[in-house]
């Protein structure tokens, strides 16, 4: 395939922001992208730096103040409403409150753009509707009310109406906001395996930096001043545009660690492997001990017995074992 | 096989609206048999003065307490789902008031060409005219107001203030009328089923079945509009269409009630209540009929009732419909939290 079949949605001198009377007040200027299909694509940026606006201008449904968004070729702003649905599809963040409403009939209103004034669905809207029901997982769901899920399923229902709608690129802002750790990898990933068995785009925008750091296939950016760049998750990291991005304060990209002000209870050595050695590692430095290859005071991990001890050796005193981090720190 | 919701809509409400249409007519200060009811309505010949009065009185006032129930009810379903607001309808947020206020023009300002109205032959239409002309004008400020505060009680309130500002503006003008203007608006204002001609009948019935029509477009925006605005754009919803059709739908069905049975206050809060509560959906194609139908079916009760069966007095329809709203309104105020997870 031609490298530039995958290219779906690109902004030509795009600007963004509100029309209050004669006056234009623009949030993003001079925006530029071209996403491909088949990605998961997360829109990052801190709070109020335009994400939202961007997000509805390029779903259409606010128009430019300048330059164009184009779905293949074709300027979406000057598509139809129903054409423009038959393309695009939105999630957004608001807690649903539909409250009577099945699960499916959330679901089938996916449709609207393609059924009659009667909502009478054909073969092929039931089967649509089927497989977006099949491909989210919300099944057991269908004959459920929607206020009684909770808001992670709310979001997947969501998800499966998206689908449903079947255009070529479905835009997500903050789908992740209100839910709970478990619930926000569930949906990131499930996000980014319908990115790759759809072949649609998918562009999100989020501010679950680790989550997104670890599924999305690229980033497109806002930086402070406006400027938006677009890349793998692993280049922006090293050529430290993240850090630029978000303006990070002890918290180190790189190594995805916090930075503690380490050494300042001393130095120990520590002795021992794998995640046994990363996490006690990880609680030394935390409270302020610096892990060195050579230091007076010995800590051996003995992982051989059934059950986890510490072993912590100076040269004057006597040796110590103790069964958890805790004692561990205490003891120290 | 068809799903139980199906059959209730589809035999049971009907069947129980017409057991009460054929109540409501077998009652009244005059005792007819209800096999004398059954002949005349069959067209057999019975004594002539209950012939005259059921086809002259009774029928009339029962199609109207019908076409009544059932309009004001889809208008309040529009607002409650188009305002996202569980306490929205036609009486509350002053779209009555409105119409109320386009009747008091019509009929004080007789009074200054010192004209009776009844003395005027096309006066219904001007009274329709001016009511649905006040109806909409309402709804459309309120609208705007809408599009500025979020804040649903806000909206209330200031339904409430276009009450105040009509009653206002009537007693300016019933200080420059005569008596007579002035006891006709206060009649009105009680509400009435009764005293329809037929022609006028035939007429409120036109204009509410163009209302009724509207609302075939609609089933797909209000559903669409239950996720919010932003939802429904994406979903290739014409949101300026969409509240236009309703502004003219609620107008016309809210508008002509109000001008021919004056302000008829909670129907169209309760009933979509009713009808979610019934049927425990939000979903238009399911809930629209099932509104209509329980609709016609409480306005025919609160007639019968307002009869006091057996007593040759009638109580003011308004009085009934109140009686019966305004314990719903209190019922939703109190469980509101799980009312707003329904509408929102």
């Amino acid at each position: 395939m031609n490298k530039n079949d995958n290219i779906l949605l690109t902004s030509n001198h795009l600007a963004v922001g509100y029309q209050e009377r004669r006056k234009q007040i623009p949030i993003l200027e001079n925006v530029n992208i071209s996403l491909n299909r088949g990605k998961l694509v997360c829109l990052m940026g801190q709070n109020g730096i335009g994400k939202s606006t961007l997000l509805r201008t390029l779903s259409g449904v606010q128009p430019p103040l300048a330059g164009e968004v184009s779905i293949a070729g074709k300027n979406i702003h000057q598509l139809s409403r129903i054409d423009r649905a038959r393309r695009i599809s939105l999630v957004l963040t608001e807690r649903l409150n539909a409250g009577n409403l099945t699960v499916e009939d959330v679901v089938v209103m996916g449709r609207y753009p393609f059924v009659g004034l009667d909502i009478r669905l054909s073969d092929l809207d039931s089967q649509i509707i089927n497989q977006a029901i099949d491909q989210v997982g919300v099944k057991d769901l269908l004959d459920q009310n929607v206020h009684k899920l909770s808001d992670g399923q709310i979001q997947k229902v969501m998800i499966a109406r998206a689908l449903a709608q079947d255009g070529d690129i479905i835009i997500l802002d903050e789908p992740t906001a209100h839910l709970d750790l478990n619930n926000r990898v569930i949906i990131m990933r499930l996000l980014k395996s319908l990115a790759k068995d759809t072949n649609k785009l998918i562009l999100m925008a989020t501010h679950e930096l680790d989550l997104a750091l670890q599924t999305a296939d690229s980033l497109l950016l806002v930086q402070q001043d406006g400027v938006l760049t677009e890349g793998i998750p692993e280049d922006l990291v090293l050529d430290g545009t993240l850090d630029r991005v978000f303006d990070l304060k002890g918290y180190d990209l790189k190594t995805g660690k916090y930075q503690h002000e380490t050494g300042s209870m001393g130095a120990v050595q520590l002795i021992g492997e794998g995640y046994v050695y990363l996490w006690t590692k990880n609680a030394l430095e935390r409270t302020g001990y610096m892990v060195k290859k050579e230091a007076v005071t010995k800590i051996t991990i003995d992982s051989s017995q059934d059950k986890l001890t510490w072993k912590i050796s100076t040269q004057n005193k006597q040796e110590e074992v103790v069964d958890s981090v805790l004692n561990l720190i205490q003891t120290l | 096989m068809i799903s139980k919701p199906k059959w209730i809509i589809r035999f049971l409400l009907p069947s129980l609206t017409l057991l009460f249409l054929l109540v409501n007519i077998s009652l009244g200060s005059v005792q007819i048999p209800f096999s004398d009811i059954v002949s005349i309505l069959l067209g057999e010949e019975v004594k002539t003065s209950w012939v005259h009065i059921v086809w002259q009185f009774r029928v009339p006032k029962a199609i109207t307490a019908l076409i009544v129930g059932v309009g004001l009810s889809v208008s309040g379903l529009q607002m409650q789902t188009l305002f996202r607001n569980p306490l929205a309808g036609p009486f509350v947020l002053g779209i009555s008031s409105g119409a109320s206020l386009g009747v008091a023009l019509v009929i004080f300002s007789f009074s200054l060409f010192g004209v009776v109205l009844s003395q005027l032959g096309g006066s219904s239409w001007l009274m329709i005219l001016a009511a649905i002309s006040g109806a909409s004008m309402v709804l459309i400020v309120v609208l705007l107001a809408a599009q500025r505060v979020k804040d649903s009680m806000s909206l209330l309130i200031i339904g409430l203030m276009f009450g105040s500002i009509t009653a206002a503006v009537v007693s300016v003008m019933q200080f420059f009328s005569n008596d007579e203007q002035i006891q006709l608006f206060l009649i009105w204002t009680f509400g009435s089923l009764g005293g329809l001609s037929w022609t006028e009948l035939y007429m409120l019935f036109a204009i509410i079945s163009i209302g009724l029509f509207l609302n075939t477009f609609l089933l797909k925006p209000l559903n669409a509009l239950l996720l919010g605005e932003q939802y429904a754009q994406s979903m290739g919803i014409n949101l300026k269409l969409t509240r236009w059709l309703i502004i003219v739908s609620t107008s016309l069905l809210a508008g002509s009630i109000t001008a021919f049975c004056g302000p008829i206050a909670f129907i169209g809060l309760a009933v979509p209540h009713l009808g979610r509560l019934l049927f425990n959906t939000s979903n238009h194609t399911k809930l629209l009929p099932a509104v209509i139908w329980i609709g016609a079916i409480v306005m025919l009760i609160c007639d019968i009732v307002a009869q006091l069966p057996g007593s040759e007095q009638v109580l003011p329809i308004n009085a009934m419909t109140s009686l019966i709203g305004a314990p719903v309104v209190i019922w939703i105020i109190v469980r509101k939290r799980k009312i707003n997870n329904q509408l929102s």
